[in-house]
């Protein structure tokens, strides 16, 4: 009964300020929409600048071949390569090409191993390096099917490579947004069970309306659940509502779990309060306090393998995500997304992200101190 | 004057160590963490064998798995299905199918990053036909050979952490002496108003840019990050980027009546749209047209693209003209608008 009552009030100071409620309602509406239009880091649109120094039927092939496909774009095509060179020190392009004279007639000639065989040269901008990689492969590959095409027209032989029967299971079309959706829902939480509740303890304190809750007959963990589950429950009608809209705009909806994925969402916002809470508790000024909550959840996101693989980071780095909440959350939502996973085949996961949130409720609960000392 | 106040901001900071100890320790483990954890290098790649009908260099194979160090090789499994039952727990990468005349490779796709990866290095492992084209082509890869993926995030993340850091302290700047009552002393006081702000801005600015070396330093040192271009050039870009942050911090602090609303906004507008839209981690050109232009309009665009540009490609002062351009032209906007709203208050 009391919990209700302080979670009435609760409510109440949040809608005494509008600002968060604006702040809420942009994230869940806006922030959470955009995301996964944003998120991506696979590599779309790739330019290119075509030297062309053969001006031959290939080369012209070549260059149409390129300007067909969908990742790549063609910025420059001409046989200067002093203005291509240029143009990808501007940063207007990403990759030259260039095809050196009589490279057509090479192509010929070298089935008959009359002539030494001459290369395309290709100079990628590689300072991100996956779109160095990646956009080196497509230009390889949409070049490698154009010669091909020719040679079979002129009925030459260019040698057939091993067939590989290649299988993607869980996100066939390799799309990272697919990978990304599953976890827009946890910046939300971040923020605002972060940030603005850390805010709002130290606000309290500031204030001095803390010291009329100081004297009633409240216990320490019915005011610290009081906090935790207000902001617990404005996130979980975020999940709900965001999922709905992200089926309805980008046509990704669960395959299955929802019942994981609640508890998921459920666990780390209430893990987001207790660390929000006890932050506001220990620091001296709200500065510090929405700094460290701040610092504690880039950690999460960096770590959690939300961005990039764990599987990538150093291998002494990787222990440490075991401790991070958020890494299982991730996983939970992605394999409730993606895979259908239900709670019975995450009970591991489920088990490390209550375990992890209980310690923190504790701390806060602990850090919650009545007499200044 | 000025001097004098700018001895209260120091003290301000300086009295509050533990707000100091954030200052310099956050940006730091912020450089150091997303230096090693944001990598998209993939290093480990759990696979099997599934061995169909009667095959007779099916050992070869196996063996080939199992000595490559990039692969976590987990034995040849019964069948098809059961390698699925792993993957679907995170077991397995990927399975390696080896038939009479065939090989068939099962991958899961839940991360593309790491299906590319595993699909290129099993094809390159099996000996299967990645590398044909070759002789058709010479490739290089231009500024960053070595295709490290902190060339390209370090730039960003010195950007993202000074507005996320130090735009976030001035936001709190003038709220807390608003709330604390101390402004009403200040404005008793024979104090003019552009004093008052450049001794706030003075302050904060050194306190910056001496974080800001820092993490120079440290990217050069721990990550080997190189400053192939112009140091004139990147000095202005960094001291003026600097300045525009601090700027936005104010802007908010003159606005926000309480420190809650004061972090919030600065949340918003500062770092989520900084994180998302600058190109510092998500590369631009991804975005759909219609969100790009509102890059432009973040000063962290302007910053992180001119730093890779003097850091990575080692260009000169001449190529980030426009970018210098543009950030004073941002920085003396949020100037006049700041003056302009504390006088308000005032």
């Amino acid at each position: 009964m009391t919990l209700i009552s302080l979670i009435r009030k609760e409510f109440q100071q949040l809608r005494h300020n509008p600002f968060t409620i604006y702040t809420i309602l942009f994230y869940v509406f806006v922030i959470t929409l955009v995301q996964p239009l944003l998120l991506t880091l696979d590599v779309k649109s790739v330019t290119v600048a075509v030297v062309d120094k053969d001006g031959s039927e290939l080369s012209r092939r070549v260059t149409e071949s390129i300007g067909h496909t969908e990742q790549l774009r063609v910025t420059y095509s001409g046989a200067d390569m002093h203005a291509a060179n240029v143009m990808l020190d501007e940063g207007r392009t990403h990759c030259i090409i260039e095809i050196p004279a009589g490279f057509e007639r090479n192509i010929v000639g070298r089935r008959t191993g009359l002539a030494e065989p001459q290369r395309i040269n290709i100079s990628t901008d590689a300072v991100n390096s996956m779109r160095g990689i990646q956009g080196t492969a497509f230009v390889t590959g949409c070049i490698t099917s154009a010669i091909k095409a020719y040679a079979v027209e002129k009925g030459m032989d260019m040698g057939q490579g091993d067939e590989v029967i290649e299988t993607l299971l869980y996100n066939p079309s390799q799309d990272y947004r697919n990978f990304v959706i599953p976890t827009v829902f946890f910046l939300f939480i971040t923020y605002i069970c972060g940030i603005f509740l850390t805010a709002a303890v130290c606000d309290e304190k500031m204030r001095g309306t803390i010291e009329q809750i100081n004297v009633c007959p409240i216990s320490r963990s019915t005011y610290v659940w009081s906090k935790i589950l207000t902001f617990t429950i404005i996130s979980m009608m975020a999940f709900y509502v965001d999922m709905g809209l992200i089926a309805a705009v980008y046509d990704v909806v669960p395959n299955g779990g929802i019942v994981a994925m609640s508890l998921a969402i459920f666990m780390f916002s209430v893990c987001v309060c207790a660390i929000a809470i006890t932050a506001g508790n220990l620091a001296a000024n709200t500065i510090q306090a929405v700094m460290a909550v701040f610092f504690i959840n880039y950690i999460m996101q960096v770590m959690s393998g939300f961005l990039t693989p764990i599987e990538c980071m150093p291998e002494w780095l990787q222990p440490v995500t075991m401790f991070i909440p958020l890494r299982y959350t991730v996983a939970m939502l992605r394999n409730g997304y993606l895979k259908g996973a239900n709670a019975i085949d995450m009970w591991q996961q489920l088990a490390f992200l209550v375990s992890l949130t209980s310690v923190c409720v504790l701390f806060a609960v602990r850090s919650y101190k009545r007499v200044e000392n | 004057m000025t001097l004098i106040l700018l001895k209260k901001e120091f003290l301000h900071v300086l009295r509050a160590p533990a707000t100091l100890l954030f200052l310099f320790a956050v940006p730091v483990l912020f450089l150091l963490l997303y230096g090693y954890a944001i990598s998209q290098d993939v290093n480990s790649v759990k696979v099997a064998c599934v061995i169909e009908g009667n095959v007779n260099d099916a050992h070869s194979v196996t063996q080939r798995l199992e000595h490559n160090h990039i692969f976590e090789y987990k034995g040849v499994l019964g069948s098809v299905a059961e390698g699925e039952r792993m993957m679907h727990n995170n077991q397995l990468d990927g399975i390696v199918v080896i038939r009479r005349h065939d090989k068939g490779l099962c991958i899961d796709g839940s991360n593309p990053i790491v299906a590319s990866a595993t699909t290129v290095y099993l094809k390159a492992a099996l000996g299967m036909s990645v590398n044909k084209r070759d002789e058709l082509f010479n490739t290089r890869m231009l500024y960053n050979p070595q295709l490290l993926s902190a060339y390209n995030f370090i730039p960003g993340i010195i950007g993202l952490v000074i507005i996320a850091i130090f735009g976030l302290l001035t936001s709190s700047a003038i709220v807390q002496e608003k709330v604390n009552g101390t402004l009403d002393v200040i404005t008793i006081s024979p104090m003019r108003l552009w004093q008052l702000f450049l001794a706030k801005v003075l302050a904060y600015f050194l306190l910056t840019a001496a974080v800001t070396l820092v993490l120079m330093i440290l990217s050069r040192m721990l990550f080997d990050v190189p400053i192939n271009g112009s140091i004139p050039a990147l000095i202005m870009v960094l001291l003026i980027y600097i300045l525009v942050t601090l700027c936005i911090g104010f802007l908010i602090s003159a606005v926000a009546d309480n420190e809650v609303n004061a972090f919030g906004a600065h949340n918003i507008f500062a770092q989520t749209l900084s994180l998302l839209l600058s190109g510092a981690m998500f590369p631009i050109e991804n975005l759909p047209d219609m969100v790009q232009p509102v890059c432009k309009l973040i000063p962290t665009t302007w910053c992180v693209d001119a730093l890779r540009k003097l850091m990575i490609q080692g260009q000169g002062m001449a190529d980030v003209a426009d970018h210098l351009l543009v950030l004073s032209a941002m920085c003396v906007v949020l100037i006049i608008l700041s003056v302009y709203k504390l006088k308000k208050t005032i």
